[in-house]
Order: structure tokens, then C-alpha cells, then sequence
């Protein structure tokens, strides 16, 4: 069993957005975050 | 200036051999040429001008095999005073303008030609395996002689400086092997004049026939071929080539070459194919008169289906008869010749790809295994590949040493070709839906090459799917063009900059560069003369900036304060792109000083670029070869020939590898080397980064590790790299595996960076570092199901606005124009779906901050909704288009809505 390196990680962060540039990684998820609480509130309002 | 006739002159074939030996020289009744023979002949014995009167009455006595055949031609050679050379690999590595040897003169062209190089030995005989594509189609029940790999065997004489022998002793020594070593009778040989031509190089030949059977050409190369004709050439070369398997057959008299060559495949295949035997009589008869079959001249399936009706009328048979029984041998041949084809082809070093020598395997491999299928053989194709490799085993140890790598590829490549035949059917049926309704009628060479391009199918695969007529494209044009699209792009890739012409003019004035950086590659600055300034170019008498080249980045660095952005050669002559030139002249002596961190840090990638490139060759197999480099001073990659990703552990492996290489501070010598010392001491590994020009080569030794010839710069020993860290593995394109690594200084950067962006991902999330990527998995699950929440909402809220909503009926159109106050684009889009129908035409106007124009017409409405929305955003005083079915857009002049609404109702007749 082969530790898991840093790269492995962002790695598989990546593939679970379906292959994102991990670059790009932490802007994707501040996307993500800044959508989900957008469609929170137009469901709401 | 010679021309053609000069060439062909009579007193270039007289020879007093001929005289001595009873020969006369006579013309043939068929083709025209001389010939000279020992008996007064109609024809010269080429099959093109009679029939093949070997089969089933051989001219060589013993029924001798090729084996034995080799071991006779290169006993008496050597016996003769030839040295014997061993085998070029099939991959023309060294030769810049071919992927395979085709033939034994290719192992000496251009180096040895052109005075550039030594010949390994003078005289010299060697058994050289060869790989003609050109042939391809001939191959089966074509000409019945025609084979994609061959032996040719070769006796080599380079008359420079002086002359060895010439003409008479090359005819007296061919014709001795076959009559005394061979005992075939002289009066069955005949000597046809000729002329040969080839990669530049021309000189008369005699094409050695017997019985309608070529077993030899003995060219005397002494011409250079120029647009205007011939001139002499520096160096006289007797160029021979005696066909292995010809001459097998001449003496076995099989009914065609495959029969004599491998036997045992044959018969294997035949078992395993429940073929019926043929007719004697019939299947020989076809045979023999398929001397004149040559796809280079005529339509094969035209000429097969003559020759067909011809046995008919004059056997009583009927047609169908004689075809059922050829067909299945078509395939069998063409099975056994690709397999043993790929046998040289994958175990000198060639992984099937998309493109190139790649590409070529990947065909055989495929035209095999469609030929298996047709004679409903249920077997794999490894399977037959390995029956070679023991019959070739013990003549070339080499390709029974690589067996398992050249089973594996085989085995790798059979797998993708039953995937992509399971799904041929509907893959096909698209596309020709597609061509269909793109109003097309047939289907065009350009749709044989995107479908092979973009699904891997074989055009022989697409045309057994096909129910559109097809256009009369045989499988070479759609490969002529594929080749063709790849000459395209590799020579966009090797443009040279983007200089203008006028640049390109004056530095053809200038003399070659003095290059300092190679006298020693830790000298950081130096000084020299300007010798040429054009716009922000600047040409100096000698330079410590190492160019761009060989997949190395160039230098940067300080030319008299102006700063050196780019450096390029030329032909030689180096050319620097500075900054500014300002307060700089022509003669002014200037100081050099290259950036310290940039030379370093490609330097030591370049090293790296060896270690890593033999490391994946250590983990990966033999058949490894470097593609493609690029090094720069803080990443490079390497890009390698392989056959599948590489599992994580593979790589990981690749990188320890490495690493102990670089912990053993192993010296990292550079020499210059004759080239065919190199090639002798090294063998032709030292061609990693492709054929390199010029006599002496420029050997990087990484001792007991890795040796190539390499113009680059290097560190002296592989402690200077620090380390190699693999950051990412790629797959550019089949075949092709493509590592990126970071060394050094540049992989702990790397690193940190990585560290940093975790950390940043994981306080994003609120997650620690490990938990990333679960953390990210949640979120974007959450995300796609409050979008389908909002999906929903927004069809919900455009239904409670549709209502109320009616269109009007002018003629066949149901018409709505409506302004909606307070809603944007996506909300006029959910109205639209509500009252989109084939006969709708609606335009809608969403008020708020500025006015969102959605139109859309139905498929049967008859107005473009793209142009109106364009008019109604223009008139708005914003902007807008799209499609005649939709368009999209916006205005911002809210004043003019009233008048812009009435008009449009207006000009739609509401």
C-alpha cells in the first residue's frame, strides 16, 4: 500500500470535479461555495 | 549535365564478363529493355514479360530454405574478402527522411554517401531485414512475391578513395554464388539493363532474373540525381541486393513466396481456418500467371478478376469455383506476412500509435486481425506472432530476447481493435447519417480518414459496414493522406521563428557562430564582436548563449545591459533578440553574461531528461523510446513510447530509479565521436532525440547508464541534479506517454506550492488536508442538487407567467411579443420552453436594470429569430443575435420600449 502524497490528493480532488486544472482548484471551489449559498437564497426568496 | 539516355548508354553495361562468359545482349520481345543472357531469349525474364516458370519447376536445386540460403550467401562474401556487418535495426533512426530501412544501402545513407561518415567495413556483407509499406496491397494473392518484411542480403563496396571493384567483379561474383554456390544452370540467368534512382542517387543496374523470378539488383550508384539531370558523384558505390526469400523460392518453387518463407504458419492457419486444399492444377496456374499482378501499375482486384475468367475458359472451371478457393489464401497469406512483419517491426522498437512507424504496425496489426476474422479464426494474433519468433529466434537472437514485450504490445493493441469492432456498426451508421444530412451522397476519401482518425477503424472495416456508395478509395490513398496530414503538421512544428524574410536574407551573408558555450558549460559571461544588428536581432563572431534546441530552452541573460529575450540558430550562424538595442553598433565589443539561475536549471533538467528516459525504459520494457523533450529551467518533460498508462506504482518505481542514479554522483562525460564509432560502440540507442547531422556526433555518457547523441548542455555529474520528482503523467496521444518532472530546487518549489494549495483548498472546505477530496465530493453534490431544486422552481415560476399568456394566430404562426417587467434572461428562457411549439414565433422582453430580448421561431415558422432579435437590441441601442430558431440579447434605452413593442407587432402583422 502506497501513502498517499500530496499530489495524490489533489489528484483525486480533481477527478471528482471530473478532471479540473488543480491549479485552479481552490477558485473552483470558491465558485462552488459563492453558487451554493446564491441558489440557497433564491430558492428561499 | 548527364540525362537519362547518357545514363543508359550501352557502354555503361557492356562488360567483358558478359564477353568471356558466352553471354550476348539481346532486347526483349514484351518490354523493350536489353537484356544480356547465355541463350537466345524473347523475353528478359521479368514477370511483368512472362509468367512464373519457376513455380512447381524450381531453378535451384534442394529446395533449400532461407536459412541455409543466408548462411551460404554470407559464407561466400566473406570468403571473397567482404567483412560481415551484422543488422541495422528496420527503424531508419539515423536516416532524417524515412521511418524504415527498405532496403541495405538505407544503413549508409546519408552519412556514409555523403562523406560524412566511414562505412563500418569496405567491402562488407550483410543480411539486412527490411520493411516496404509500399507493397502492402500486393501482399496475399496480389503478385503472390511481394513481402511487407524481407531480407535483403548485400554485398557493399565504397570506391573512395580508391577503387576496390567495380562492375565486372560485381557481376562475376553474382553470378558465381548462384551458379556454384546455388548450382543454378548460368543459361537460366538473365542480366536486364536498367536504371536506378533514389533518395538522390542514381547509377545504371542489372536486375538479375531467372524464370520470371528478380533475385538480385546490382546497382553501380555513381550519379546525383538534380532537377536540371545527373552529375557525378564523389565516391563509385556498388550497391547490391539479393532478395532472401526470392531466391528461397526459386529453389522450392512453391506456388507463391508465402509457401516457402513460413510453412508452418501457413499450415496452422490453414487447419484453424477449416480450409478446404485447393486444386492443384488451378490454384498453380493462378499463381504462375499472377507474375504480371503489381499494384503500383494496375487495379489488383481488376487484373485478379481477368486472370480469374482467363483460368475459367481455359481449365473448365467455373469462376466461382476458383474464387472460393484463392480467397481464403489471400487472407492466410496476408496473415502470416503481417505477423512476421511485426516481429521486426515492435522488437526494434516501435509501440503502435496514431502516427508514423506507430501508425504503420497498428495497420498490420489490424489488416491481421480483420483477415483472421474473415476466415472466421478464433484465435489471438500473439498466437501467430510467437510462431514467428521461434522460427526467427536462433537467426535473430535479438527479437526472441524481446518477445514478451513485443507479445504484450500485440496482445495490448488486439484488445482496442475488438472494442472499437464491437461498436464499427453504429460508429459507421452515424457518420453516414451524418454526411446524409450534410447533403453528401457518397462517402469520400476525407470521411475514410476521420473515421480511421477519430475511431480507429480500418477503411477495409468501414467499407464492410458501409450502405452509401463509397467512393473508389483504396486503403493507400486514405494512409497517402494520413501521412500527408502528419507531414502538414510536423512541418508547421519545425518552422523556424517568425522572422521575416529580409532577416532570414541577411543572416545567409554572415559567417557561422563561434558556439563557447559548449567549451565550458558552468562560464556564465565572456565577451564578442557585434557583427550584425536588425531590429532588436543581433548576430555576434562567438556567443556563451546556448540556443533553443533539441527541446532545450534557450539562454537568457545581459548583452551590454540590453537584455537577451530570446536566442535561435540558424544553419549556424546564432541569433539573439534583445530588449533594445539601443546605444549598441556594428564591430562594438560587447560583455555576455547568461542568467545564472536559467542555464542551471535547464541544464539540469537535461540531464535529467536521460536519467528519466532510461529509468522508464528499465521499468517499462525495452520497447521504450524517447518522442519528444522539453526543458526549461524549472519543469521539463520527456515523452516516451509506450502502450498503456502506466500504473502509480510504475511510476513511483520510474522516480526511485532516477533518484539512486543521482545518489550515486555517477560522471556525466562529453565527447565528440566519429559517427560510426558511436553507432559500433554504442549501437543506434545513441538516436534517442532522432537522426542528428554532421560526421562526428556529440556523445553524453551518463557512465553505465545512459548514452546518447546530444547537442545539449549538461551538468558533470548526476548529483547536480538533487533530485527528480514526477509531478504529472500524460497521455499527449496514443502510444505516447508523456512524464513531467520537476529537479532540484524547482521540485521542493513545486512541492510547497502543492502544500500551499492543499492547505487552501482543505481552510476553503473547513476540512483538514486529507480530507479534501471527500470534503470536495460533498460539496459538489450539494451544489448539483440545489441546481436542480432552482431547475424546478424556475419551471414552476415560468408556467405561473405563461398564464395568461396568448399567442395570436396570423396565417400558421401562433405570434406573442410581451414585455415581463423584473425578470432576466434565464426566466424569458423557462417562458419560452412553455410556449415553444413548430409553429411559434415569440418575442419576449424582460424589463429590469436594462431589457433582456429573448425570440424564437419554430422549425415551420419562417422568420429568422436571430436577425429580429439583432434588429429589436440594435433599436433598443444594445446588443444581440443568434440563430434562426433563437436569438438572445439586450438594449439599455428603456425610453423607446413602447414604440420598439408597437413596431415589432406592426412588421409581424399583430
Amino acid at each position: 500500500m502506497i501513502k498517499k502524497t500530496i499530489s495524490d490528493i489533489l489528484e483525486e480532488t480533481s477527478k471528482t470535479l471530473g478532471g479540473v486544472d488543480i491549479d485552479q482548484l481552490p477558485q473552483i471551489l470558491e465558485k462552488f461555495k459563492d453558487d451554493i449559498s446564491d441558489m440557497e437564497k433564491e430558492l428561499k426568496g | 549535365m548527364l540525362s537519362k539516355v547518357d545514363l543508359m548508354k550501352s557502354e555503361h553495361f557492356a562488360l567483358d564478363f558478359f564477353k568471356k562468359n558466352g553471354f550476348s545482349r539481346q532486347k526483349c520481345k514484351k518490354c523493350g529493355n536489353n537484356f544480356w543472357a547465355q541463350v537466345a531469349r524473347d523475353f528478359c525474364q521479368d514477370a511483368s514479360c512472362i509468367s512464373y516458370e519457376f513455380i512447381g519447376n524450381p531453378t535451384i536445386p534442394g529446395k533449400l530454405k532461407w536459412k541455409t540460403i543466408r548462411e551460404k550467401y554470407l559464407k561466400f562474401f566473406a570468403d571473397q574478402g567482404h567483412t560481415k556487418v551484422n543488422r541495422y535495426p528496420v527503424v531508419a533512426r539515423w536516416k532524417p527522411d524515412t521511418l524504415f530501412v527498405g532496403a541495405s544501402i538505407f544503413d549508409f545513407m546519408p552519412w556514409v554517401l555523403n562523406g560524412s561518415a566511414k562505412p563500418p567495413a569496405n567491402p562488407l556483407v550483410i543480411d539486412q531485414p527490411s520493411v516496404r509499406f509500399g507493397d502492402i496491397d500486393n501482399v496475399g494473392l496480389g503478385s503472390g512475391r511481394h513481402c511487407t518484411q524481407f531480407s535483403m542480403m548485400a554485398h557493399h563496396c565504397f570506391n573512395s578513395p580508391k577503387e576496390i571493384y567495380w562492375k565486372e567483379k560485381t557481376v562475376g561474383l553474382c553470378y558465381d554464388f548462384f551458379t556454384k554456390q546455388l548450382k543454378l544452370p548460368g543459361d537460366e540467368l538473365t542480366f536486364v539493363e536498367n536504371l536506378w534512382k533514389g533518395g538522390g542517387n542514381a547509377g545504371p543496374c542489372f536486375e538479375v532474373m531467372t524464370k520470371g523470378n528478380e533475385i538480385a539488383t546490382l546497382v553501380f550508384m555513381q550519379f546525383m540525381q538534380k532537377p536540371a539531370g545527373y552529375v557525378p558523384m564523389k565516391m563509385k558505390v556498388v550497391d547490391t541486393g539479393y532478395g532472401l526469400e526470392r531466391i528461397s523460392w526459386a529453389s522450392q518453387g512453391t506456388p507463391t513466396i508465402y509457401d516457402c518463407i513460413y510453412p508452418k504458419v501457413i499450415d496452422f492457419l490453414k487447419k484453424e481456418g477449416r480450409v478446404k486444399t485447393y486444386n492443384k492444377k488451378v490454384f498453380e496456374e493462378f499463381c504462375k500467371l499472377s507474375s504480371v499482378m503489381n499494384v503500383e501499375d494496375i487495379n489488383v482486384e481488376e487484373q485478379r478478376k481477368l486472370l480469374v475468367k482467363q483460368i475459367s475458359e481455359k481449365l473448365g472451371v467455373t469462376t466461382d469455383s476458383i474464387l472460393e478457393q484463392i480467397y481464403p489464401y489471400h487472407h492466410i497469406y496476408r496473415v502470416a506476412d503481417h505477423t512476421k512483419a511485426l516481429c521486426f517491426i515492435l522488437g526494434d522498437g516501435i509501440v503502435p500509435a496514431n502516427i508514423q512507424e506507430g501508425y504503420l504496425a497498428r495497420l498490420l496489426i489490424r489488416r491481421g486481425l480483420h483477415s483472421l476474422h474473415r476466415l472466421g479464426i478464433d484465435i489471438e494474433l500473439g498466437c501467430i506472432v510467437e510462431k514467428h519468433i521461434r522460427e526467427l529466434g536462433d537467426t535473430y537472437p535479438e527479437i526472441l530476447e524481446r518477445s514478451d514485450d513485443i507479445l504484450k504490445m500485440v496482445e495490448v493493441e488486439e484488445e482496442k481493435y475488438k472494442s472499437n469492432i464491437k461498436n464499427a456498426h453504429s460508429a459507421v451508421k452515424k457518420f453516414e447519417d451524418l454526411l446524409l444530412r450534410s447533403g453528401k451522397k457518397k462517402f469520400d476519401k476525407k470521411s475514410f480518414v476521420m473515421l480511421y482518425e477519430s475511431r480507429g477503424l480500418d477503411p477495409d472495416i468501414v467499407k464492410e459496414h458501409l450502405n452509401m456508395p463509397a467512393d473508389s478509395v483504396t486503403t493507400i490513398d486514405v494512409r497517402e493522406e494520413i501521412r500527408k496530414n502528419l507531414e502538414k503538421e510536423e512541418g508547421q512544428k519545425h518552422k523556424f521563428g517568425d522572422y521575416k524574410d529580409e532577416v532570414v536574407g541577411f543572416l545567409s551573408d554572415l559567417p557561422v557562430t563561434e558556439k563557447l558555450y559548449y567549451d565550458d558549460e558552468k562560464k556564465l559571461n565572456g565577451e564578442a564582436t557585434i557583427l550584425k544588428i536588425f531590429d532588436n536581432l543581433v548576430v555576434l563572431d562567438k556567443t556563451i548563449f546556448y540556443p533553443r534546441g533539441g527541446g532545450a530552452e534557450p539562454d537568457v541573460g545581459n548583452l551590454e545591459g540590453s537584455r537577451v529575450l530570446d536566442v535561435e540558430n540558424k544553419n549556424g550562424v546564432i541569433v539573439h533578440t534583445l530588449d533594445t538595442v539601443k546605444g549598441l553598433q556594428e564591430g562594438q565589443i560587447v560583455g555576455l553574461q547568461v542568467d545564472k539561475k536559467t542555464r542551471e536549471g535547464i541544464t539540469r533538467h537535461h540531464t535529467a531528461t536521460h536519467v528519466v528516459n532510461t529509468s522508464s525504459r528499465r521499468v517499462l520494457g525495452e520497447h521504450v523510446w524517447q518522442e519528444g523533450t522539453k526543458k526549461d529551467f524549472d519543469k521539463a518533460y520527456l515523452n516516451v513510447t509506450h502502450y498503456e498508462m502506466p500504473s502509480v506504482e510504475q511510476v513511483k518505481k520510474i522516480e526511485k530509479v532516477a533518484n539512486d542514479i543521482i545518489k550515486k554522483k555517477v560522471k556525466v562525460i562529453k565527447s565528440i565521436m566519429g559517427r560510426t564509432e558511436a553507432e559500433r560502440k554504442y549501437g543506434f540507442r545513441i538516436y534517442q532525440g532522432g537522426a542528428v547531422p554532421g560526421r562526428d556526433l556529440r556523445i553524453v555518457n551518463i557512465d553505465g547508464w545512459d548514452i546518447e547523441a546530444c547537442g545539449g548542455l549538461h551538468i558533470d555529474n548526476t548529483s547536480e541534479i538533487g533530485r527528480v520528482l514526477i509531478t504529472k503523467v500524460d497521455k499527449p496521444h496514443d502510444g505516447v506517454i508523456r512524464f513531467i518532472f520537476r529537479v532540484g530546487e524547482a521540485a521542493d518549489k513545486w512541492e510547497l506550492s502543492r502544500k500551499e494549495l492543499l492547505n487552501k483548498c482543505g481552510k476553503l472546505l473547513k476540512v483538514k488536508p486529507a480530507s479534501v477530496p471527500t470534503a470536495t465530493g460533498k460539496l459538489f453534490v450539494k451544489w448539483k442538487l440545489l441546481r436542480k431544486k432552482l431547475e424546478i422552481k424556475k419551471q414552476k415560476d415560468a408556467k405561473k407567467m405563461v398564464k395568461g399568456m396568448e399567442t395570436k394566430k396570423v396565417g400558421t404562426v401562433d405570434l406573442l411579443v410581451k414585455e415581463i417587467p423584473g425578470v432576466g434572461l434565464k426566466e424569458l428562457q423557462g417562458v419560452s420552453k412553455q410556449l415553444s411549439t413548430d409553429n411559434t414565433f415569440v418575442a419576449l422582453l424582460g424589463v429590469g436594470d436594462k431589457i433582456h430580448v429573448l425570440c424564437s421561431a419554430g422549425k415551420n415558422v419562417g422568420i429568422n429569430a436571430g436577425l429580429i432579435t439583432s434588429k429589436i437590441c440594435s433599436d433598443l441601442g444594445g446588443k444581440g443575435g443568434g440563430s434562426p430558431t433563437l436569438g438572445q440579447g439586450f438594449g439599455v434605452n428603456k425610453s423607446k420600449l413602447k414604440a420598439i413593442v408597437k413596431k415589432i407587432k406592426t412588421e409581424l402583422i399583430i
